[in-house]
C-alpha cells in the first residue's frame, strides 16, 4: 500500500479548519452547545439535536476498534478499514495504516493519525496503540 | 391515505445478457423498456410515467431517447440498487394522487464494458474517498460485527449462497450454474474479511424493467394481477457517528411494509432479499422480521433458503449471488423474480406452489456507511 496512490481529501470552507489543523497533525472534532454531544464528520450545525452552531475542540483521536476488514487486493494493494469508537463517543470511519493490518482486532485500542497522501496533503489514518 | 391495492405490475422483462460490449447503456434501457411493455400488451404511447435512477442518463435524456412525449410524471430517486423497489413504493402513490395510469420503470448499464460513472458525492467525501472503500469492504465491516456481536460464522453466511446456486442451476441465463457447497464458499479466496469471493454477487450487464398501473389497467389487459399491497423506504446513514453496524434501514421498511399489507413474516413463503453480498441478506432477514436479531445465521443454515427444502424460498432466479446483478444494482430483478413467482411463471424446480403473497426488500449504496432502504409487499389477485 502506497500512501502517494492516495488522493487528496476534497475540502471546503466549512471543513477546512479541521484540515488546517491536520496539517499540525492535530485532530479536531466539533460539540454541540445544546445537546453536548460531538459527532464525526464535522457540520456547522448539530446533525444529532438540530437546535445549534457546533464548536471545534482537539481530541486526541483515541479509542477503541468497533469493526475492521482488510481489502486484500485493490489497485493500490491492501488496505484496511475499521470504524474507530473514539472515547468521545463517535465511530468514524477511518483506514488502518499498513503495519497494523495483521493485528486488527475489535476491542482494541488505537487511535487517529495523519500521513501525507497525493500532492502532500494530510490524510487521516488510524493506528493500533 | 394508503397506497395499498392502488397499483399493480402487469409488465415485466429481465434482459438476457450478462455481458453486452455492442450496446450502449441508453439501448438497454430501452430494450428493457419495449420487453416490458409487450409483457403487459401496453405501448410506449401508454407511458404517462417513467422512473429511472443513477444507472440511466438523466430521467429527460432518457425519455428524450425513447419518445416518451406523454409523460406526466417522473422520478429519478436514487438509492443504488435498491431504487427500484423504492420506486415501486413512489409509482404507486403517484397513481393514486391520479398524476399518472402506466409507469415504466427501468435499469441497464455496461459495468464490465464502460468505466462505471462515480457516485456524486456529499459533504463526508474528504473524509471517505480517498480511501476508495467500495461495496465488499464496506459490506465486510457490518458483516464483521455482526459475527462478534452474535456469533454468525461463515459457514452459515455461506448457506445463503449454496441456496442461491441451488436455484441458478435452472435459470439458463445465470452467469453462475454450478452448484456449490459451504466448503467451496468457504475455502473460496477471501476478498475483503470476513467476506470471500463466493459470498459476493456477481459483476454483470444489462438490465431488467416493469410497468406498474391502476387495478382497473390491469384487469382490461387479462394479465395475473399482481398487486402492490404495502411498501415502504428509508435511509441509513452514520448519525453523526452514533451508527449501529448490527441493523439496517429494512428494519423500518419490512415491518412498514407489512403493516400496510396487513401481513406478517410467516404468512410468506417466498421473498426476493437483495443479495449483493450473503450478509446482506442476512441483515434483512433479521430485521424485516423472519427471525430474531442475531438468530439470521441459524434461519440461513441447512438449507432453510432453498425452494422445495427450506422454509423460506429466496431469489428463485439464482439472485445477484448466481444470476446477475445488472450495473452492480439488484433491487429491479428481485421484483421481476416476485413477479414470476407469483405468476407462476418462475422454474417448475424453483416454484413456490400456490405462491399468492411475496415480499421484496433490497438495500443500496454501502450497507455499513450509508445506504437506502425498500420493501414491498406483492399479492397475486385472484
Amino acid at each position: 500500500m502506497s500512501y502517494d496512490q492516495i488522493p487528496a481529501p476534497a475540502i471546503n470552507p466549512e471543513s477546512k479548519p479541521f484540515w488546517d489543523a491536520a496539517a499540525e497533525g492535530k485532530f479536531l472534532l466539533r460539540r454541540c452547545p445544546a445537546c453536548k454531544e460531538a459527532h464525526f464528520w464535522p457540520r456547522t450545525i448539530c446533525p444529532l439535536c438540530h437546535k445549534a452552531d457546533t464548536e471545534w475542540e482537539e481530541s486526541p483521536g483515541e479509542g477503541t476498534i468497533y469493526t475492521w476488514t482488510v481489502m486484500r487486493k485493490s489497485p493500490r494493494g491492501p488496505f484496511a478499514l475499521a470504524y474507530l469508537e473514539l472515547d468521545e463517543g463517535p465511530r468514524v470511519y477511518v483506514e488502518f495504516r499498513p503495519e497494523d493490518h495483521d493485528a486488527l482486532a475489535i476491542g482494541k485500542r488505537a487511535k487517529i493519525m495523519f500521513h501525507p497522501v497525493k500532492d502532500d496533503k494530510p490524510m487521516m489514518f488510524a493506528q493500533l496503540v | 391515505m394508503t397506497i395499498k391495492g392502488v397499483a399493480s405490475i402487469v409488465g415485466i422483462y429481465e434482459h438476457p445478457l450478462r455481458i453486452a460490449p455492442d450496446t450502449s447503456t441508453p439501448q438497454l434501457h430501452y430494450e428493457c423498456a419495449r420487453g416490458a411493455l409487450a409483457d403487459a400488451g401496453l405501448t410506449f404511447e401508454d407511458v404517462d410515467g417513467y422512473f429511472c435512477a443513477g444507472d440511466a442518463p438523466a430521467v429527460m435524456s432518457m425519455a428524450d431517447y425513447m419518445g416518451l412525449t406523454n409523460l406526466t410524471y417522473f422520478n429519478g430517486t436514487d438509492i443504488g440498487g435498491a431504487s427500484y423497489i423504492a420506486h415501486l413504493n413512489e409509482a404507486a402513490a403517484a397513481i393514486a394522487m391520479g398524476r399518472c395510469k402506466v409507469v415504466l420503470v427501468t435499469l441497464a448499464g455496461r459495468p464490465r464494458s464502460e468505466k462505471p460513472q462515480p457516485r456524486p458525492q456529499g459533504a463526508e467525501a474528504g473524509w471517505e474517498t480517498p480511501y476508495g472503500g467500495s461495496p465488499p469492504n464496506i459490506y465486510a465491516l457490518a458483516a464483521h460485527r455482526h459475527m462478534h456481536e452474535f456469533g454468525t460464522t461463515s459457514e452459515q453466511l455461506a448457506w445463503i449462497k449454496v441456496a442461491a446456486s441451488h436455484h441458478a442451476q435452472y435459470n439458463p441465463h445465470a452467469m453462475l450454474q454450478n452448484v456449490v457447497t459451504v466448503e467451496e464458499v468457504v475455502n473460496s479466496p477471501m476478498v475483503a474479511d470476513p467476506l470471500h469471493r463466493l459470498d459476493c454477487c456477481v459483476v454483470s450487464e444489462g438490465g431488467g424493467a416493469f410497468i406498474v398501473t391502476t387495478p382497473e389497467i390491469a384487469k382490461s389487459l387479462g394479465k395475473p394481477d399482481v398487486r402492490l399491497q404495502g411498501a415502504a423506504q428509508a435511509i441509513k446513514g452514520q448519525n453523526g457517528g452514533k451508527i449501529d453496524l448490527t441493523w439496517s434501514g429494512a428494519v423500518h421498511t419490512g415491518p412498514k411494509a407489512m403493516e400496510e399489507a396487513g401481513v406478517k413474516p410467516s404468512d410468506f413463503k417466498y421473498a426476493s432479499i437483495y443479495d449483493s453480498f450473503t450478509i446482506t441478506v442476512l441483515m434483512q432477514l433479521e430485521d424485516c422480521g423472519f427471525c430474531e436479531k442475531g438468530k439470521g445465521g441459524a434461519f440461513v443454515a441447512d438449507g432453510n433458503l432453498i425452494s422445495g427444502q427450506g422454509k423460506l424460498a429466496f431469489n428463485t432466479d439464482g439472485g445477484g449471488l448466481c444470476n446477475n446483478h445488472p450495473v452492480n444494482r439488484g433491487g429491479l430483478t428481485k421484483v421481476l423474480e416476485a413477479v414470476r413467482q407469483l405468476r407462476g411463471e418462475a422454474h417448475p424446480r424453483v416454484q413456490v406452489p400456490d405462491c399468492h403473497l411475496a415480499f421484496v426488500t433490497g438495500i443500496g449504496g454501502t450497507l455499513a456507511v450509508r445506504h437506502g432502504a425498500a420493501s414491498a409487499v406483492l399479492e397475486r389477485i385472484a
